[in-house]
This record gives structure tokens, sequence and C-alpha cells, in this order.
């Protein structure tokens, strides 16, 4: 099974751990070890990519450890990195070189063996709508380059995937494709992604750890922060100008109704389900509904209220 | 869904092993070469060679054989004169191929796409040190190969074991100006900052100090690596070590001190640059860290 632990892993970019305003993480610790996806998030300068650098070697802990399928990263990192696919910050093939080169590059430093590189390769580019073998990297937009970056950290079927927001960048359709991808890569491995974006985090990742300068403040399931933090406000969208002296019959259910517009409602509620299906039914009653959802996400409630907050958990 | 678990250590499921550090050290090779090849400093360089030895022998031929043997009276003469820039072909060579050769990785998005991957960077240094030698030597030959063949031509011979000599003192000089590239350009994050550096330093600065502490101070500039280079060419004429002039006129005559260096002393120093410029740029790309 792929695995993924820090234990006390700090890293101070001065001199000294203790009271330095350069603490990047704070004794950071968290294992996983299934297939599935984490969803690493904070605000920037939190330290997420730090977290990533160190599991990569890119930068070494100033104390603690980071291990991927147990191999310390500091102690072997040839045996680490063999286990890891790692896509951080914007990575840049060689520019002179094509797809298929920069591609080749990863296999035959992975050890896959040429004729099933190629093979691997052709498979990736069909799934991932690669852009042509034959395109030197150095002329691609930068959705194209990282979605080939992100094929070669595929190619070795990696254990332990570490992704610094992976779709950062990119266009719609990029993030949707790379999203579908990720979807399904979690079943066969562990993402570990970093994300500013809550929305994506919700739809791909099992588990979050939340991250404030450099402290863990909570680390939980997707499914049972969806509990804790209960959205409270709904948003109702009608197809047609509703009569504002109806909003009336709502007050039994609702905690106060905004008037967003002549078609748009924000409704605040007890959140539990039951008022929800209760207020649904009664905003039909109004006029036709077109879009009833919640006015923000479970994990941007969270997020929120956690950041104010700045307490670990 | 991903469960923390606090259980026993998980085995390692790897589907494909790395190649041995040899194995990964020969892909390194051919992957930089392949890159340098491709690369517009390479056919940029090649065409300032041609054009640098192939236009001063084409204008020499044009004065005419009688001309040049009359200055060079003898082919080692001719060749002592001829490559008497090798050392600054040499020096442009080893700026270009080996100037970027680590800041590229420390300094640009390269690095997140190299350094991720199982490979040691020692190996992958290496790698990389032995391709831009490879490459700048191709380059150099050319080099040697026209001033050899134009030696050949006005002079009917060729002084076959010093030109080897030189030959080998050239690719020698050439591994101690890679190694001081590589360790230079461990030191800058931008690239093309690094081989403007190097440039200056080994164009400019080097050859200037040893003028004024060697020439006009009168002590052996050993601690200066264009000075141990200068042994590619002196191979054929063989100067004395210390030659002084008393310049000027009255009371205004000063010493001017011409210093060549032996052999085996431009052997030594090239060397200790070698071993010393190479072991620091490996300990500096094993241990520098990507913070940027």
């Amino acid at each position: 099974m792929p695995s993924i632990e820090a234990k006390g892993l700090t890293k101070s970019f001065g001199s000294s751990v203790g009271s330095n305003p350069n603490l990047a993480l704070d004794h950071v610790s968290f294992r996983f070890d299934r297939k599935g996806a984490v969803g690493y998030l904070g605000p920037n300068g939190s330290g997420k990519t730090t977290t990533l650098k160190l599991f990569t070697g890119l930068l070494r802990a100033t104390e603690g450890s980071a291990t991927v399928n147990d191999i310390d990263i500091a102690v072997d990192p040839k045996k680490a990195l063999a286990c890891t696919g790692a896509l951080i910050e914007t990575p840049e093939p060689y520019p002179q070189f094509t797809v298929e080169e920069s591609l080749q590059l990863v296999a035959d430093y992975r050890g896959i063996p040429p004729v099933e590189a190629k093979s691997r390769i052709r498979t990736l580019r069909d799934s991932m709508d690669l852009p042509p073998l034959t395109a030197r990297t150095g002329k691609l937009s930068k959705g194209q380059r990282q979605r080939v970056v992100l094929a070669g950290t595929l190619l070795a079927e990696p254990d332990v995937l570490l992704l610094d927001e992976p779709t950062s960048g990119l266009d719609p359709a990029e993030r949707v494709t790379i999203r579908k991808i990720l979807m399904d890569i979690k079943k066969d491995c562990l993402v570990f992604m970093s994300s500013h974006l809550l929305e994506e985090v919700t739809e791909i990742c099992d588990d979050v750890i939340f991250l404030s300068n450099g402290l863990v403040v909570l680390k939980d399931s997707v499914d049972h922060l969806s509990e804790r933090f209960k959205t409270t406000s709904l948003d109702v969208e009608f197809s047609t100008p509703i009569d504002n002296s109806k909003l009336l019959s709502l007050n039994p259910l609702t905690k106060g109704v905004e008037v967003l517009s002549d078609r748009r409602l924000r409704i605040m509620f007890d959140g539990t389900d039951n008022s929800r299906s209760a207020i649904l039914s009664a905003c039909q009653t109004l006029g036709q509904v077109s879009s009833f959802s919640n006015s923000v996400l479970t994990l941007e409630s969270a997020y929120i209220e956690l950041m104010k907050s700045g307490t670990r958990s | 869904m991903v469960e923390e678990a606090g259980t026993s250590s998980t085995a390692l499921s790897l589907h494909y092993m790395p190649k041995s550090d040899f194995e990964q050290f020969l892909k390194a090779v051919s992957y930089q070469l392949k890159f340098y090849l491709r690369t517009w400093r390479f056919i940029g360089l090649l065409l300032f060679t041609v054009a640098l030895t192939g236009g001063i022998l084409a204008y020499q031929l044009h004065l005419g054989v009688a001309t040049i043997q009359a200055n060079n009276p003898a082919v080692t003469d001719f060749l002592g004169s001829a490559l008497g820039n090798m050392n600054m072909e040499v020096i442009i060579l080893a700026a270009f191929f080996g100037g970027d050769a680590i800041s590229m990785d420390l300094g640009t998005a390269t690095g997140y796409y190299m350094l991720t991957l199982p490979v040691r960077r020692p190996v992958l240094m290496m790698g990389r040190f032995t391709s831009a030698f490879l490459v700048s030597t191709g380059v150099a030959a050319v080099y040697f190969a026209v001033e050899a063949a134009g030696g050949w031509y006005i002079y009917g011979t060729l002084p076959g074991a010093d030109l080897a000599v030189s030959v080998g003192l050239a690719l020698f000089f050439l591994l101690a100006c890679l190694a001081l590239a590589f360790f230079l350009s461990s030191l800058f994050r931008s690239p093309s900052v690094s081989i403007v550096i190097i440039l200056l330093l080994m164009l400019i600065g080097f050859p200037a100090v040893t003028e004024i502490v060697g020439d006009l101070g009168g002590y052996e500039p050993w601690w200066s690596l264009t000075y141990a280079g200068s042994v590619i060419s002196t191979v054929f004429t063989n100067p004395a070590h210390e030659v002084t002039n008393l310049l000027g006129r009255g009371a205004h005559k000063i010493m001017v001190y011409t210093w060549s260096p032996y052999i085996w002393e431009g052997v030594v120093i090239m060397a200790a640059y070698l071993v010393v410029f190479f072991v620091l740029s490996i300990m500096i790309y094993n241990y520098r860290e990507l913070k940027g």
C-alpha cells in the first residue's frame, strides 16, 4: 500500500528554529497509507509547497522527517523518488525536446523498458489529450506543458503522487480534464495535492489537511467536515421574477431572507436536511426554481472558519 | 477514502526500478548532448570557430606562403602562434557549455522537472560535465584541425608529438575550465548571468590580474588558470620560464616580466583547478535547495 508520512516536519529558512520568523513549517505530522486523495489546503505562504518540496528532497528539513512508502527522502532520495511522481511549481522540460523525448527521458531515468515506455506514452497521449508527441515543449502553452509534466509523473505508475496546485493557471476545460484524470488515478495510488480551489478538493479528495502559518490546524475527512461545517445559507434562483410580498410564506422555515435581485434570493436556515427540503418545496410554490444550491461550499465554510480562528484541531 | 493509520510500515510496491547510477550517468550524457546539439550556442560557437580559424588562415594564405614562412621559420613557430588563441576558445566553450549546467536547475523551472526524478544529483552533474566536455571537444577539434591542416599545407610537415601534447593539454585545460564554470554556475540562479560572469572573469579578470601581478609585480602567477593554459601553445616554442625587460627611458625605466609556465607546472595548476572546483560543484549541486 502506498504511504506518506510527515513526522514533526519543520522547515526554517533562517538560522534557528526557536523564535525564528522564517519558520515555514512547524512540526507538521500526518500519515496516510491507503489509496485515495488528500487535499492540502491553506492560504499563500502557509507552507504547502514547502511541504511538497521536503517530500521530494528539493528542500531539506530543519527537523523531522518526510517519508514515502516508509523511505526517508533524506536518507535514500533515489529510492523514495522512485515511488513518487511529483508536480511542483511549474516544471519545464528542456524546451528543445519534443513531448515524446521529454517523456522518454522520464521513462529512462525511472527504468521503464523502452518498448513499454513507448506504449505507455501513447496510452497517456490518448487518455490525457496530450499535444502532438513531435511538438517541442518550449512551444507549448502552459496548460499543454502541465499535462505533459503530469503525464511524466504518471508514466511509472507511482505509488504516491505529489501535486502542487495541479490545475493552477489552466483554463476551465483543461481543469476539467485534469480533474477527471485525478479522479481516475486516485483509485490506484495515493494522491497528495495542494490546491486553492476548494471545489476541486471537494470533488477529488477524500481527506483534507488545513495548514496555517506552517501549522496543521485541521486534519479530517471531507465527509466528516461536511457534517461539522454545515452550510446554513442557500442561494435560490427563479426562472421568472417573483413577487416579494409572497416571501413572507418562507419566514417559518428560515432565519432570514435576503433579496439579491428580482429572481435571486439568499436564504439563511438551520442547516438541517429537513429544513432544506422544506425550503425547496416552499420556493417551488413561489415560482419555477432554476437553481438551488449552498451559497458557500462546505470546505469553504470550514476554511474560512479555521483561518479566522487559526487554532489547531 | 484515505484513512490515517498508525499501522506498521507498508511494503514497497514499485512497478519499475530505476537504473543503476552508471546507466543513469550514460543517459544523462546522451540527453545533455542532445540538448547542447540543439541549442543556438552550439551552432554559433561552431560558426565562430570556423570563422576565427578559417578566416585568419585564409588571410595569411592571401599574404602568401613565403610571408608566413618568413614570420614563422618552422612549423612549430606557426602552430605556436596559431594556437595562441586556443586558450580563449576553450574558455568561451567552457563558459557556454558549462556556465548554465547547474544554474539551469537551481534557477529555472527545469529543476522541478529533473530533480524530482529518481536519479542522484552527482550522477546528473557528472553526466552533464561529460557531455559539456564532449561537445566542447568537438568544437575545439575543428580549431585544431584547421590550424593543423594549415601547418601541413604551408610547411608540408607537422610536429606530431608536440601537436599531440598540445591537444592533450588543451583537453585538460578544457576540463579545468569546465570545473570552474560548473562551480560558478552553482553560485548563480540565472543561467545567462552565470555565463557572462564566467566570460568576464576568465577573459578579463584572470588575464588582467595575471599581468599586473606577474608582468609588473614580478611574481609568477602560478595561481592563474589562464596562465596555466598558455602551455597549449608554448609547448611548440619552449620559451624561457622567466624573461625580464627594462622598458622606458631615463629615470622612468620599469622592469617588465614575462612568465611562461613549465609544462608540468601548467598541468599541476590545471589539475588543482579541476579537482577543487569539480568537487565543490558536486557538493553544492548535491546540497543546494530549490527555494524559489
